[in-house]
């Protein structure tokens, strides 16, 4: 209605101008003159009024004459309205945006924005206290501020799946938890939470079963001790003979629990290897399958075949290695029924070397898989005690293969047999392993 | 094509040559720092596997050093940089020299410290605490020291190469409480003597940070501030 209006208004000007003029004209006899005079004083107040709206546009004047009659006066008023939409639109992102800095500034988790080269583009509140990272420190990379070789492969190998905990600085107990989280155009979020308490407690947990294995230690082999003393001196008072020999096996027991315990607190302790020396894990699975078929005999005897491809030989810790092995080994000859198949198979894979043990034996429902090599977990608990194990034999295979960057896979059906199986990764390879390992990937 | 864009796409990539350089200066230095670190814990906790981890690792440093002082060369010989420019890179090749001694201290402590991981002598948790804490300020003056070398931060450096007298005093005062147990204690002489050498090599590391923090004030203001005192620096910069 308003632009009708405006075009009404318009129209009016133009026709009463051009009316008031040619009347004029008639009585003065000077229409040849007038009408054209008019026409171009109508063209000068056109072009007056787009130079207003110009200047308005590069914004050298602020105010818009609204009160113009006709189509200008319809013009400035929508250009008008338009600006306060916009004007009260940008305060209302601006609003937003503030709100959301300050939400974020005030998160007890350092927050640092990252850009692609992790360059340091933003930074709450926290960060500085808990990282030392400086509000203009923005565009130093990351890295440059918080120096960790571990963050550095962090961010380079770009798998964020799992966080990374750290001890930002030096000689300081603070640890955190670093997690880093792509978002929008190649942007990072980098956040870190404050796990200094968890990671005291988790210390002192570990120091204390690594203390109280150790103290136990002592007082369970003078009891061993005895017990062989008094089976030397059995003959005279034979209904001992079973008690002894229970309590023999037992403490036998105890005391492997006690020295598994201690093994997982000196491999928790530390996440790197010791020095790596040459083993030839061939030789290792050997000198295990020798102690298995022994066990086996124990059992009523199972088929127990190797396949090993030639001399594999790799840079590890020997003790590490030979714990792995055998406590995969044993689990199938202990839960592998008499007469049941175990095949140990070590073959050169494309990512290094991989070990697998393949049994016919009582295989592991699904819902277990996962929690198998948690600490004293017992799929079955009355069968498990039977069979011998300490219980923390996963755990330890678990946490030695984390060493080598590698890990435990199984698969298994119920009733029909498990796979244990882990592939060591080709820098673990000795060189000359490695070649063998490169002749069958050629022949695959 | 437009001859000033060329000239300008040149410069570009001179430029991020230098800053991926200086990058790699400030992670050569992140990893000293952890050697330290590393091998003061191994010390005081008398952790061997730890201290042997730190002798293994030392080479990384120097491999950083060799890589990084080839890159600058080669910088020097290809681009030719002036002003500015060549002082940054003159200053990287210099710091880089101090890093690398840095871990190499580092490695002596953790050499020590293999020594002295089953070593008992009087007076030896009060000492070890003590050592402790003068290896818990080299620490600190380090990696402000590092954190001013990636701020540029002039001001910062001069407050911390002051820092470094406090850290010669310490020093001091450890050596005489050393010299006072060897009389007392003259059997456990060659304990002593070796915290001699780890007390010798923070006090090491201390003046090697301070070099560095000398040589972020030359890359900034373009002043030579090597052998003079923490004073006439300041006068120098006008802090």
């Amino acid at each position: 209605m308003m632009l009708f209006k405006a075009w009404r208004e318009e129209l009016w000007v133009i026709g009463g101008l051009l009316v008031v003029l040619w009347l004029v004209g008639l009585l003065t006899g000077l229409a040849r003159w007038l009408v054209p005079a008019g026409i171009f004083g109508y063209l000068i107040w056109h072009l007056y009024h787009l130079r207003l709206l110009i200047r308005w546009l590069d914004r050298s004047s602020r105010q818009l004459p609204f009160s113009t009659p006709g189509i200008w006066g319809y013009v400035y008023h929508r250009l008008e309205v338009r600006r306060r939409k916009t004007k009260s639109g940008k305060k209302q992102i601006g609003r937003l945006l503030k709100e959301f800095k300050a939400s974020t500034r005030a998160l007890p988790d350092a927050t640092i924005v990252l850009n692609r080269d992790f360059n340091i583009q933003w930074i709450n509140k926290a960060a500085t206290t808990l990282l030392g990272v400086r509000k203009n420190d923005a565009g130093q990379p990351v890295t440059n501020l918080i120096r960790h070789p571990d963050l550095e492969h962090y961010l380079d190998a770009g798998e964020f799946e799992r966080p990374l905990q750290l001890a930002p600085q030096p000689g300081m107990e603070t640890r955190l938890a670093i997690r880093v989280v792509p978002y929008g155009q190649q942007q990072y979020l980098l956040l870190a939470r404050d796990v200094t308490e968890q990671h005291r407690i988790e210390v002192m947990r570990r120091d204390f079963i690594a203390n109280a294995s150790h103290e136990l230690r002592t007082p369970l082999s003078v009891l061993q001790g005895s017990i062989e003393q008094l089976e030397a001196g059995i003959g005279s008072s034979p209904e001992l003979e079973k008690p002894l020999h229970r309590m023999k096996r037992q403490s036998q027991r105890m005391m492997s629990i006690l020295q598994d315990l201690l093994t997982l607190a000196r491999l928790e302790s530390r996440q790197e290897t010791g020095p790596l020396q040459a083993v030839s894990l061939s030789g290792v699975i050997t000198e295990v399958i020798e102690e298995a078929q022994a066990a086996s005999k124990q059992r009523g005897g199972h088929r127990i075949a190797v396949e090993v491809a030639g001399d594999v030989r790799v840079r590890g810790q020997q003790e590490d290695l030979y714990a792995v092995v055998s406590n995969l080994v044993m689990n199938a000859v202990r839960y592998t029924p008499a007469d049941g198949a175990i095949t140990v198979k070590l073959n050169a894979v494309e990512k290094g070397v991989r070990f697998e043990v393949i049994d016919t034996g009582v295989g592991i429902l699904p819902q277990h898989l996962a929690r198998l090599t948690e600490r004293f977990y017992r799929v079955d608990v009355g069968r498990s005690r039977d069979a011998g194990g300490t219980g923390l034999g996963l755990s330890i295979v678990k946490h030695v293969l984390e060493r080598y960057n590698s890990f435990l896979e199984i698969s298994s059906r119920p009733g029909a047999g498990s796979i244990f199986a882990f592939t060591l990764p080709g820098k673990y390879l000795e060189e000359s392993s490695r070649a063998v390992g490169d002749d069958s990937r050629k022949v695959s | 094509m437009d001859p000033t864009n060329l000239g300008e796409h040149i410069h570009h990539r001179f430029d991020r040559e230098l800053e991926s350089l200086r990058n790699r200066v400030v992670s050569m230095g992140g990893l000293a720092e952890r050697q330290v670190n590393d091998a003061l814990t191994a010390l005081t906790e008398q952790d061997t596997e730890l201290a042997e981890y730190v002798i293994r690792t030392d080479h990384r440093v120097n491999a950083q050093e060799v890589s990084i002082d080839e890159d600058s060369t080669y910088i020097l010989a290809r681009r030719q940089p002036a002003a500015g420019d060549l002082r940054m890179v003159m200053a990287i090749i210099k710091t880089i020299t101090d890093i690398e001694r840095i871990g190499d201290e580092a490695e002596k402590i953790a050499h020590i410290a293999v020594d002295m991981a089953t070593a008992s002598f009087p007076g030896r948790d009060q000492l070890m605490q003590q050592v402790d804490a003068m290896g818990q300020m080299v620490l600190q003056l380090l990696r402000e020291t590092l954190d001013n070398y990636v701020r540029m931060d002039v001001q910062a450096a001069v407050r911390t190469a002051r820092k470094d007298d406090d850290i010669d005093q310490r020093y001091v005062s450890l050596l005489t409480e050393l010299t006072q147990h060897i009389k007392a204690d003259p059997q456990d002489t060659e304990d002593f003597q070796s915290l001699i050498w780890v007390a010798r090599s923070l006090e090491r590391i201390g003046d090697h940070s301070k070099n560095i923090c000398e040589y972020v004030v030359y890359l900034v203001e373009g002043k030579d501030v090597r052998h003079t005192t923490i004073d006439e620096l300041e006068q120098e910069i006008g802090a």
